[in-house]
This record gives structure tokens, sequence and C-alpha cells, in this order.
């Protein structure tokens, strides 16, 4: 209905650190399984997939139904400002939010009653960032962020549409049961505002590459890639997308350059569709260092583990099987 | 049935061989060209995903949705409504399939249509206020203000601390003609968020199309003091001033407003028509600025005229609806060309127009107050 393809990346200045509860894994209330080396798969969830390549996944919010975008590149869990009025959850301003991509700030939050994802869910008020109706489309309520997923480990099996959920693995190594051809094993930086990071290269040079599952394209500083590759101010191959409202904020200049390749220890992604903005619209704060925030444009080329206790992601092409 | 056999073996063949899955592939080719608004690209892309007899089952309602919302991009109005017919007939269970096609209606002229999808989504998502006010969106272009104010109610009984609601409520109000109750809901907003602009910014555009201009000026000073920026609350600050025949005073808030947002265009076309009543031009480095502005936007081509760039006949062959307004574009069109008509001494094409204007818009919107205001003058 409306295009609302949003970059929902966000940074949180550290004062807003107020308590986030576990999720148990037991609704029942029994004791968690032990730790084994075989996987132990708690839930699998359907994706939603928005018609720009995001997905949300259903949950239940105060005992009510509801679709929450997964979004890597937020620290927490948000409902949207309409999301907190139907469910009648009082917002809270604080002066220590946060933002998104293209400064868009964030400075309320509110308690959910309870939050559950499958079988899990809360064992008490789980507290909630609250977002502009604007990132959303109208039918989701929210974005599912690190807060939830850091408790487990994550599979993005963006080929079957399957948002799979596991109990923490014991041994490093053995996340990767789809396939027995080659994977990467990727260490995983955590950067002050939780964004999943990993080094790559893209067309030969070294990159810092944040996974965001909230945003239908990838982006990177326009001013960090000409320091990167050297490109002349008139380089004919920087192509002008125009400009874009991203997130609702300020409009912002797009720039197109050919990439060849992304790669990702042995894990390439050929011609990968990166957007360059001015570093002003990527970052204001310059409170992070990734070069690329890397969107489902590329990500849903590849299936995805993150195993957030070993701190490592693993990877294949997404139809490996 | 031959077609479904052959799109069997295909998919037969592909698993068996470990072949690409193209319709996945394709879909995500489609989905990145919607992202970055690549319409024409985005359609073609999808269209092969939708072909693709491997495309995966989940991806179906998404590529309709995408497809279709990439030709109402484009005004393919029908291709669209065909695609979210497509999409609901798959997963009718999903508000947003719904939803999409009640903007498509909508975006056709279909209104009755437009309601009955958009009152089925809401039937899934009973709670949603945004679906609800997608919904009176297709009620205000109906003229069907008492549909949306009957809306909007228990909505306000059950949140009554929501300013936002009582504003749109104001707003309907104003439409229907009620100013009274207009004026209460803006009112009680601006009891419930005191330090908010909008609820000023409302009651004196309420109170200007009432004509009580003084009132009206209380009130966007009110809201300019509460204003971060107050670009905009100089311009309906200043049109209230000319109404009221302070045009230098209005050629000081419209130069205040370009202050603050240096390309506000109707805040130079209206500096331009105050300045003109004191004999004056508009100052020449404002001009200048205004003369090198990407002008091809709506209101630019009114800027252009004013910058002496364009003729009058180009600007009177603008039909629909101004997108900020909600108004004819022939009752702005006509008000600003009759006033250029004005500045250059044509006083009988200006009345013509002016009274052409005022007949056109809304007896209850600002324009065909100060049309009416204007042509008083004139007489």
């Amino acid at each position: 209905m409306m295009d609302f393809s949003g970059h929902r990346i966000a940074v949180w200045n550290c004062s807003i650190a107020l308590p986030f509860l576990l999720l148990s894994a037991a609704a029942s209330g029994a004791d968690a399984p032990p730790k084994t080396c075989t996987l132990q798969e708690i839930v699998s969830l359907d994706m939603q997939t928005l018609q720009t390549g995001e997905f949300a996944v259903p949950v239940m919010l105060n005992d009510l139904p509801a679709q929450l975008l997964v979004d890597t590149g937020s620290e927490y869990t948000a409902i949207t400002d309409e999301t907190a009025e139907e469910l009648g959850a009082r917002e809270k301003w604080t002066p220590y939010g946060g933002s998104f991509l293209n400064n868009v700030a964030i400075n309320e939050y509110a308690y959910l009653d309870s939050f559950r994802i499958g079988p899990l869910h809360s064992s008490s008020r789980w507290q909630v960032v609250v977002i502009p109706n604007e990132i959303l489309p109208y039918t989701i309520s929210g974005l599912l962020a690190y807060d939830m997923m850091r408790n487990y480990d994550i599979e993005y099996d963006f080929f079957h549409g399957k948002f799979n959920v596991f109990m923490h693995s014991e041994c490093p190594g053995s996340a990767v049961y789809w396939t027995h051809d080659a994977f990467a094993a990727i260490p995983i930086d955590l950067d002050r505002s939780k964004h999943i990071t990993v080094e790559a290269s893209l067309d030969g040079k070294p990159v810092s590459v944040i996974f965001d599952t909230g945003s239908p394209s990838s982006i990177m500083s326009l001013d960090a890639a000409r320091r990167l590759f050297g490109w002349p101010d008139a380089d004919p191959r920087l192509k002008s997308l125009g400009t874009e409202e991203i997130n609702g904020g300020t409009s912002t200049p797009l720039y197109a350059f050919p990439f060849a390749t992304l790669s990702f220890a042995g894990v390439s992604v050929s011609n990968p569709q990166i957007r360059l903005i001015p570093q002003d619209h990527f970052d204001a704060g310059r409170n992070h260092d990734a070069n690329i925030v890397l969107g489902m444009s590329v990500l849903r080329q590849l299936r995805i583990y993150v195993a957030y206790d070993e701190k490592v992601v693993y990877l294949t092409g997404a139809e490996a099987r | 049935m031959a077609k479904s056999l052959l799109s069997a073996c295909v998919l037969l063949l592909a698993f068996a061989t470990g072949a690409r899955a193209d319709g996945y592939r394709d879909f995500n080719a489609g989905a990145a060209a919607s992202a970055r608004s690549d319409r024409t690209a985005a359609i073609k892309l999808l269209s092969v995903a939708l072909g693709d007899a491997d495309l995966p089952a989940h991806l179906l309602v998404p590529a309709y949705l995408a497809r279709g919302n990439n030709y109402l991009e484009q005004g393919q109005y029908d291709s669209a409504i065909a695609d979210f017919t497509a999409a609901i007939r798959a997963r009718p269970d999903r508000a947003d399939t719904w939803l999409d096609r009640c903007a498509g209606y909508a975006a056709k002229g279909m209104f009755p249509e437009a309601v009955a999808d958009c009152s089925s989504a809401i039937q899934l998502q009973p709670q949603n206020w945004q679906i609800h006010n997608f919904r009176n969106s297709v009620y205000i272009q109906m003229g069907k203000y008492d549909d949306a104010i009957a809306d909007y109610t228990p909505f306000i009984a059950a949140r009554p601390k929501d300013a936002d609601l009582l504003l749109g409520r104001s707003d309907l109000f104003q439409r229907k003609g009620d100013f009274d109750k207009a004026i209460a809901d803006a009112d009680a907003a601006g009891d419930i968020s005191p330090r908010w602009a909008s609820p000023y910014d409302r009651m004196g555009k309420i109170y200007f199309t009432k004509g009580d201009f003084p009132k009206a000026l209380d009130n966007f000073d009110s809201a300019i003091d509460r204003w971060r920026d107050g670009a905009d609350g100089y311009v309906v600050k200043g049109q209230t001033l000319w109404a009221m025949g302070r045009f230098d005073d209005a050629a000081s808030s419209f130069k205040d407003s370009l202050e603050r947002s240096n390309l506000q265009l109707f805040a130079f076309i209206w500096l331009a028509m105050s300045q003109s009543r004191q004999n004056a031009k508009v100052p020449e480095d404002i001009a200048a600025r205004f003369a090198k502005a990407n002008l091809s936007v709506w209101p630019g081509p009114l800027v252009q005229l004013f910058l002496g760039k364009v003729t009058p006949d180009s600007l009177l062959e603008l039909k629909g609806k101004d997108s900020d307004t909600g108004e004819d574009m022939q009752c702005t069109v006509d008000f600003f060309v009759g006033e250029w008509q004005q500045m250059q001494g044509n006083v009988t094409e200006a009345r013509r127009l002016l009274q052409a204007s005022a007949s056109v818009c809304s007896v209850n919107f600002a324009t065909h107050q100060l049309a009416t205001v204007d042509l008083a003058r004139l007489h």
C-alpha cells in the first residue's frame, strides 16, 4: 500500500540500558533442557516476508497476536506508537534514547505485561522501545531485536521462510546442520549498540559489515567508501540515485557503485547492491565504525546461523542443502 | 492441465539435479528493486518470479503484493488490483492483502469497493487505528465526513490522552463546517498536550476559515511559540496578516519563514504578493535563491510564475487534487494566478479568477476565505 522501505538500524545511547529480562524457554515453568552437542530447536516460526524482503514473525504481546519485524539492527525490541496505544502500554519519555539511520530520534519506552514467542515467554514485564508508526507497515506491530535474540542461537532460513530458534550450542562448529558443503564460520563482534559485526572483503578491500535484517537494502557511508577505494571526486562509476527520506527523516542523497564481490571467508555474494549515503546521514554521531550496513538485498542470498554465545556467525548460500 | 504437469516436471527436475532456485532468486531481485523504488525492474523481475514453477509457496503473497504495489506506484491500477486480488485469494486471513487492495481501489477512484476492502482489513485487526484512519481517508474523498467522525469517536473514548485523534476529528468537523466542534476538539487536544504547537495551529486555521482573523492570529502566534523551526507557522501567520490588510507585517512574517526554511516556496509567493501591495519587490537575494532552485515539483510552477519564468496559461492547465490541502487544484491555481494578474494591473482578469477560485474552493478552507477577502478589496 505504501513504500515502507525503512532502514531500521539503530544506535542507542548507553543510558537507556534499563533491565531487560530473559525469556524463559519453558512456558510450563520446567527447567531448561541440559546442554548437549545436538542442536536443540526450541521453535521454528514462519517468516511473513514483506514486499521489500524483510520479514516478520508471529508473537503474542499482552496475550494478543501480533507480527514483529525481525531486526538485528536494533538492540531493543520495539513496538510502534499505534501498538502501544492498542495495548494500553503507557509510554514514558527518556532523554537517553537512541536513533535510527538518518538521525530519526527515539525517546519513548513502555512495558509489556507479557511477551511470548512460540513456547517462549517473558518471566516478567518486558521493556520495549516505542518507535514511530512511519517506520513500519500498518500491519506490523514492532521490531524483534537483540535483547530477545541474544538468549538463543538464531537461524535465518530465508529460502524456506523459517526463523528458527535454538538453545545455545555447547559445541563449536556444530551449527551448520543443513548441508555437508563448505560453510563460513566468522567471529562476530557486537558493537556498542549490539549490532552483529563481521569482517569481510569488498572488491578486495577489508570492510566491517553489520548484519541488519531490518533494512531492505544495504548501505555504506559514501565518505568511508571514498577513503577506502580512493575514488576521485567525479568517478563516472558512481551514479546518483536521487534522494530518499530514509526512515521518514530528512532527505538524503543516494548513490550506487558497481561493486563486484562481497566475500565472507569463502562464501561470496556477487554484484552486491550497496547504496551509498553521506556520512552525516549514515551515522551522524560517528559512534560505530562499520563500513557497511548489510540489508536484506544481500542477506537473503545467505543462510545464516548466529551463535550468540559462541560469538560466531555461520554462513552458506541460501539454497545450500 | 498440461501446464500444471509441465510445472511439476520442471520442479522435480530442479530438485533432482540441484539446479538453481530461479523463483527464489527472481523474487529476491524483485524485492531489492522494490526497495530501491526501481518500479519497472521490480515489475519485470517479480513477473518472472511469479512465473517460475519453483517460487517457494511462502513467497507467493509477498510477490503479488510487491508487484501490485509497484503497479500502483506506476498508476497501473487494474494490474495492481488484480495482483492484490490474487494475494487475497491466497491469504484472506492477512489484513495487509485487503488493505493493499483498498489502496488500489481508492487510487482508481472506486471508493465503495475501497471502503469494503478496508472494512475487511479492519475485521482482521479491529483495534488498529491506522487501518481505520486509512479507511477514513477514503471516506473523506467520498465526502462522507459523518462516517469518518463516527469511526473516530470510539477510539477517542478508548484513548482519552491521544491528542492526535482529537486533532484528526477536529479536521473532519471543520471540513463538515461544524466549526464549534472543530474548535472544541482542537482545544481539548491543547489541554492534553499544552506544549504542542499543532492544536494551536489547528485552532488558528479554524478561526481563519471562520473569518475571525484576530483569534486566528493569536493562535498562530501560540503555535509559533511552541514550534521548533516555525517556518510554516510564519506562513499561516503572514496569510492572516495579509487577509487583515497588514501587508507590511505580512511581508515580515514571510521573511521570518524564509529565514527558517530558505526554500519555503509558498513563503516566497506570499512575500511577492505582500511586497507588491506596498509597491515593492522581493529582495534580490531571495529572488536569486529561488531562481536557482528546483521548481519542477508543485508548488514550484507557481514560484516560476512569480519569477516571470512561465506564463499563467501553463498553470491553468493543472488539474486534479492539491496534495497538501486535498482541494481541487483549480481552487489554488485560480487564486494565485488571479493574484499574479492583479500584480500585473489586470484587474478584470484578476477579479474573474478570484471569483472562480472562491466558487471552486470548499467554503471550509482557507483559500476560499482569502479569495473572498481580496475580491471584496477589489470591489
